[in-house]
């Protein structure tokens, strides 16, 4: 009996000094919540840097595409400019694209031969982005998925290296959204100390497995989790793409004129790149 | 390249320019911090459909030189060689002001300066000074309100991008006060629309273009009037934009020659001697209202442009005889994000002259539709692109089907099919002949 209460009294002490991301991933958590918690990770109102793009096929061939991007929210508003720099064929091509979530989304592209900066119609959210294995939902989301879009389920908790990792499951809420995002289920493992998705799988409509994204590097910068290095592997389509982010940084003062499509033939804002803000 | 140093025209104002350019360049590369350079090396070749003859050969080669010289100015400067053997050819120079002129320019051989100027801004203010070009105007390759700028016709109007502007010397303001944009702009270079050269493929025989003359059956001196660098040549304007509802609308106006030309009798014909023809350029004044809006997958354009005083060629007791005539120019398009990631663009224009007492060498009416379709495959590899262009009056037009593929991030592949059809003397069946199938590679780096 002794030996008994001896062991519960060092259980308890373990307890309260456990640190408390390990409190945290111990304590039970339901599929909406642990969904909220990556929905309400940090962001950056406003942050620049250069993503890089290897775009692989089958036979192993390669295309590389540099760009810089730079991606401002403030509320009701998201506004994303992605301003390529390499390769040459496509230097000072650059793209904006304003997500409204109380009007239409707006959507403009500069190419450097017409000399114009036109209005593009905007892309369905399941649609690829210029070539990689990244839809344009991708991109918006952000390694993270709409509260409004989904209904969520918990799997298994995983434990590798010491660390707790959630299983977060998701099936669009109706076939409308189904078709809008191209995809029919997903199943993402979450770290529970940065509630980042370090593994997400994603299949088709058809509910046949479409690709898989894999967190490769994750980086604190300026005080918020950023995914640095990630690659996204398309069973279909046997292509990959893998980004590899430089130089990022948070703004605190983006000027305001600077995402708007007059400004898009003007060419990359690299300048953000060397403001102290 | 063919290049004979006996044949180099440069003018003394020009070789000013050039040494200014390139004193500039050089102070520059000190003061830049990012110069970026982008060279392009350009091969384009094509058989004639009907007999498999090879009909045009051309080799260019292209830089883009942009210096950020501060946080503030900006200097970019365009640079194009061209060589080409064929029945093609390089267009006309004589419709050139002198100054914008390239600088080496040979019977199968060229070297201009595309563009050439310096950019100053401050947030949304802008000023630039130097050879540019003033792209106004909603619709794609439907010029209705977009006639600022002269445009390259050696090719008819089978290139890869629609219009292909000519920059001109000039200078443009564009600044942004509340919720309007202005965007004024002065070319004081007379450079007109560039033609196909006498004689070559694309040379214009329908005779709506040559003021009613059959030139099949007579023989033609043409002269271009001189353009040179003046006031009286100079085309000046402003655009003042908003955004309206989920869309932009904008109200312009420019005067300047017209870059198309109105053909006048130089001299009395005699018998057996070949007809002179001038081709002119007469002032004329274009009043334009632009809107584009955004509805989801979809996004609407439209523009309307009226010249109260189009100077045209019309058929009476003399050969081309002129007169003065109100125009109205209206077009509508439309871009789609089509299901199973198609691409879709398809415009409709209405041309009209007011014919009130005169005898017309062109329909009053014309109607032009394009329609294109697009779709990317292969990961954005391989680009498959159809295209229709014809005006419905007239039961003519172009068929562009075309494979491009992108075979590395510096090699381009490209081949398609130009198919014309319609009347022997309407606008695209003219040159019906010249169908032909065509390949194309270009190397950027």
């Amino acid at each position: 009996m002794k030996y008994l209460q001896t062991m519960v009294i060092i259980m308890l002490l373990s307890l309260a000094l456990l640190p408390e991301h390990e409190l945290k991933a111990a304590t039970k958590i339901s599929a909406k919540e642990l969904a909220k918690k990556v929905a309400d990770r940090s962001s950056n109102k406003s942050r620049v840097g250069f993503m890089h793009f290897t775009m692989r096929n089958s036979t192993g061939s390669e295309r590389k595409r540099s760009a810089l991007l730079v991606h401002s929210q403030i509320p009701g508003k998201i506004k994303i400019g992605i301003y390529f720099t390499e390769p040459a064929g496509l230097r000072n091509t650059s793209f904006l694209s304003h997500d409204n979530i109380d009007s239409q989304d707006q959507n403009w592209l500069y190419l450097p031969a017409t000399d114009r900066v036109r209005k593009l119609p905007s892309s369905s959210r399941g649609d690829y982005f210029m070539g990689t294995d990244l839809s344009y939902g991708d991109i918006k989301d952000n390694f993270k998925f709409g509260l409004e879009d989904w209904d969520f389920s918990l799997g298994e908790q995983i434990i590798e290296n010491g660390k707790t990792y959630y299983l977060l499951k998701g099936v669009p809420k109706n076939d409308v959204i189904k078709s809008e995002i191209g995809y029919a289920s997903f199943s993402a493992k979450i770290d529970s100390e940065t509630w980042f998705p370090v593994n997400i799988r994603y299949t088709d409509t058809d509910n046949t497995p479409l690709k898989e994204v894999n967190v490769v590097e994750l980086d604190m910068i300026d005080e918020i989790w950023t995914a640095t290095h990630f690659t996204i592997d398309n069973s279909q389509l046997q292509h990959q793409t893998e980004i590899v982010i430089s130089d990022m940084r948070s703004i605190t003062q983006l000027p305001p004129y600077l995402l708007s499509a007059d400004e898009l033939a003007y060419g990359a804002p690299l300048m953000l790149l060397n403001d102290k803000s | 390249m063919n290049i004979s140093l006996s044949k180099i025209n440069i003018s003394v104002h020009r070789t000013v320019f050039i040494v200014l350019i390139m004193f500039a360049c050089q102070t520059n590369l000190v003061f830049a911090e990012t110069p970026s350079t982008i060279i392009k090396v350009d091969y384009h070749f094509g058989f004639n459909l009907r007999d498999a003859a090879l009909q045009y050969s051309r080799v260019s080669i292209s830089t883009d030189t942009r210096y950020r010289i501060s946080r503030n100015w900006l200097m970019h400067l365009e640079l194009r060689a061209e060589t080409a053997d064929d029945d093609v050819g390089l267009g006309t120079v004589n419709t050139y002001s002198s100054l914008s002129r390239p600088l080496v320019d040979n019977e199968h051989s060229r070297f201009e300066i595309d563009r050439a100027f310096v950019q100053w801004r401050e947030r949304a203010h802008t000023i630039t000074l130097g050879k540019q070009v003033t792209p106004w105007g909603v619709l794609d390759g439907i010029q209705i309100t977009d006639r600022f700028d002269p445009v390259r016709r050696r090719d008819f109007v089978l290139t890869e991008l629609r219009p292909e502007r000519i920059a001109r010397w000039g200078a443009r303001w564009r600044n942004k006060i509340r919720d309007f944009k202005f965007d004024a702009s002065i070319a004081f270079d007379g450079t007109v629309s560039q033609q196909a050269q006498t004689n070559t493929l694309f040379f214009t025989r329908s005779t709506r273009f040559t003021g009613g003359l059959a030139i099949s059956t007579t023989p033609l001196n043409i002269i271009t009037e001189d353009r040179n660098t003046s006031l009286k040549q100079s085309t000046y304007g402003l655009r003042i934009s908003r955004s309206l509802g989920a869309g932009e609308i904008s109200v312009l106006t420019f005067r300047g020659p017209d870059t198309d030309p109105l053909l006048s009798l130089a001299n009395q014909p005699r018998i057996n001697e070949s007809t002179s023809v001038e081709l002119r350029y007469q002032r004329r004044t274009l009043y334009g209202l632009t809107y584009d809006l955004s509805i989801g997958e979809i996004v609407l354009r439209g523009e309307v442009a009226y010249i109260p005083d189009q100077a045209i060629n019309t058929l009476g007791d003399m050969p081309l005889k002129t007169a003065r005539a109100e125009r109205l120019l209206a077009g509508v398009g439309l871009d789609w994000n089509a299901p199973a990631q198609w691409f879709i663009n398809a415009q409709l224009a209405v041309d009209y002259i007011d014919n009130e007492g005169l005898s017309l060498v062109r329909p009053t009416t014309d109607t032009i539709l394009t329609l294109r379709a697009q779709r990317l495959f292969i990961n954005g590899r391989l680009l498959f692109k159809g295209e229709l262009l014809g005006t419905l009056n007239e039961k003519d037009g172009v068929l562009r089907p075309e494979l491009a593929y992108e075979y590395s991030d510096k090699l381009k592949l490209r081949s398609g099919i130009d198919y014309l059809f319609g009347d022997k003397n309407s606008q695209f069946g003219q040159f019906r002949d010249n169908s032909r199938l065509w390949f194309a590679a270009t190397y950027t780096f």
